[in-house]
């Protein structure tokens, strides 16, 4: 594997360096890589990540090197190989997801969205929705600190609409 | 560092993130992540998430990132004060997550012996009588919001057709008091909104005709063929156990019975067994035999099929032992053991809906269909 490191600088000033190959799980720094206009000694601006963030970024995608599309050398690896090393990458992500705030994770989706890192956009996404499911509509509202804007009427025809759930 | 410090002070000025300020498909794509029974919840959160959660791009999304969900519908005739059926839903993984609901009953007369057929998040209600008189209406019910809706009339009445969504389009065939070979079958043009006649030759070489002889089979049902002449398999069902192995499912005296759909193999007991091995010692057969059983597809791709059958129980309340009916449901999965031995695991079984009073009408399950949405 290429050990080729380039730099990031966060929007609030901090630097990282990073393996390309984990960069590349970013579509826009695995562009920016493709037309080379990466140059060697600086480090590429992400005016929209601030650095605790994407130290979490890092953190991801280092970890998820390895199940990187077009690395091919996974060969013949038996399915319980296979599926122990499975295990150990859903543990490792529930362990990530499981030490941060709901803040955080919008942030982090918000970069993963800009940076265009689909798998770790799948990852935040579906712990939000683990973390909404089963919920009063009252709690999903606190959660999300959205304010309830129906009129008690409107609530109870909705309610109406839906009896069938209800029940 | 001085730019890099401004922006950081301009950014904290900035009210916290929430939810509503992430991209709109971001939050599409954790929406699609809830089961669909959480909808009706999420949806009396606020007006703009009402409106997400009924908006075609979530269906879209939902299939795009392969979050649909199946849902079994059932339509039960349990309630003897009121003369139509009732209809209802089961959530998508009952074994984990129990729902079994009633929704918004049919708006009209409930048409006898009529057929019921998916597509989608759509199911068909077609032909039937009402009151005894032979109908040619269709109704769809979508099944997003539970509304029915009538489609335009089909050129002939038709009473326990076939029926089948081919290609986008819906096929009904059969059924009618007519002779005339173009009055065998029709098709309903989904884009023209028209129906137009059907020939059998049309259905020659799919595998609707070929797969079991002598019969046509539509939305895994079974129709003997006799000329022109459909007749309806009650309670026999095709069903896909694995990739290419398909087998004639039945229920007959309590047992659950199985052939391949060669002609001239012979029909043999499926052995039951349980999923979970200790769960339970006695045979899955001591809960529903002498029972009229009822056998249905689930849908979704699970290749199983679905057993519904009424129970008695008593219910304890304050000391009284009180006499319920249950409506019981389990689902079996198939396993080819060898060329005459097909066995059948039981994934889970339970009592899905209490009604009052014992009802041993044994005749209670009318249709069945499942949605993909």
């Amino acid at each position: 594997m290429s050990s080729n490191m380039i730099m990031l600088k966060s929007s609030d000033g901090a630097s990282f360096e990073i393996e390309e190959a984990a960069a590349r799980k970013s579509k826009i720094i695995a562009n920016m890589i493709e037309v080379e206009c990466v140059d060697e000694d600086k480090a590429i601006p992400l005016q929209n990540v601030t650095g605790n963030i994407l130290a979490l970024v890092i953190e991801y995608c280092n970890k998820h090197i390895v199940d990187d599309d077009d690395d091919v050398a996974t060969e013949e690896a038996s399915e319980e190989e296979e599926e122990a090393k499975k295990k150990k990458v859903d543990d490792w992500e529930a362990e990530f997801m499981n030490s941060m705030s709901l803040e955080t994770m919008f942030e982090l989706l918000l970069a993963a969205n800009y940076l265009n890192i689909k798998s770790l956009i799948d990852l935040v996404c579906q712990t939000i929705a683990n973390n909404i499911k089963d919920k009063t509509p009252e709690e999903v509202r606190k959660i999300f600190s959205i304010e309830n804007d129906f009129t008690p009427e409107e609530e109870e025809e909705i309610r109406k609409e839906n009896a069938w759930a209800f029940g | 560092m001085t730019t890099e410090r401004e922006m950081k002070k301009s950014s904290s000025e900035s009210p916290p993130l929430s939810f509503s300020s992430l991209p709109y498909d971001v939050i599409l794509n954790c929406l699609a992540r809830v089961s669909r029974i959480h909808y009706p919840t999420l949806s009396l959160v606020s007006k703009d998430l009402r409106s997400l959660i009924t908006s075609t791009e979530l269906d879209t999304t939902r299939s795009n990132i392969g979050k649909t969900e199946s849902f079994s519908y059932v339509c039960l005739d349990i309630n003897k004060n009121s003369p139509n059926p009732s209809w209802f839903t089961l959530s998508p993984n009952p074994k984990q997550h129990l729902k079994f609901q009633p929704i918004t009953s049919f708006p009209y007369a409930h048409p006898k012996s009529s057929t019921v057929c998916s597509f989608g998040s759509e199911i068909y209600l077609i032909g039937g009588f009402i009151n005894e008189t032979r109908s040619n209406r269709v109704f769809i019910l979508d099944c997003r919001c539970h509304q029915w809706r009538r489609l335009p009339e089909m050129r002939l009445s038709r009473v326990n057709a076939a029926a089948d969504v081919i290609d986008g389009n819906l096929y009904v065939i059969g059924g009618s008091e007519s002779n005339n070979i173009e009055d065998w079958g029709e098709v309903y043009d989904l884009k023209t909104q028209t129906w137009k006649p059907l020939l059998p030759r049309a259905l020659d070489h799919t595998n609707h005709m070929r797969v079991v002889q002598g019969s046509l089979v539509m939305s895994g049902k079974v129709y003997d063929m006799d000329g022109l002449e459909l007749e309806l398999k009650k309670n026999l069902l095709l069903v896909e156990i694995k990739m290419n192995m398909l087998c004639l499912i039945s229920v007959s005296h309590g047992n659950l019975i199985w052939r391949d759909p060669d002609e001239g193999s012979k029909w043999r007991n499926v052995k039951l067994i349980w999923r979970d091995q200790n769960k339970n010692l006695e045979s899955p057969y001591s809960y529903f035999r002498n029972r009229r059983v009822f056998v249905t597809n689930s849908g979704g791709g699970r290749r199983s099929v679905m057993l519904w059958w009424k129970t008695s129980v008593y219910v304890r309340r304050g000391g009284w032992e009180i006499p319920k009916t249950a409506i019981s449901c389990a689902e079996v999965s198939f396993e080819r053991r060898s060329l005459r031995e097909l066995g059948g695991f039981v994934e889970w079984c339970k009592n899905v809906f209490l009604l009052e009073g014992w009802d041993s009408d044994p005749d209670f399950f009318l249709h069945s269909a499942f949605v993909t949405h």
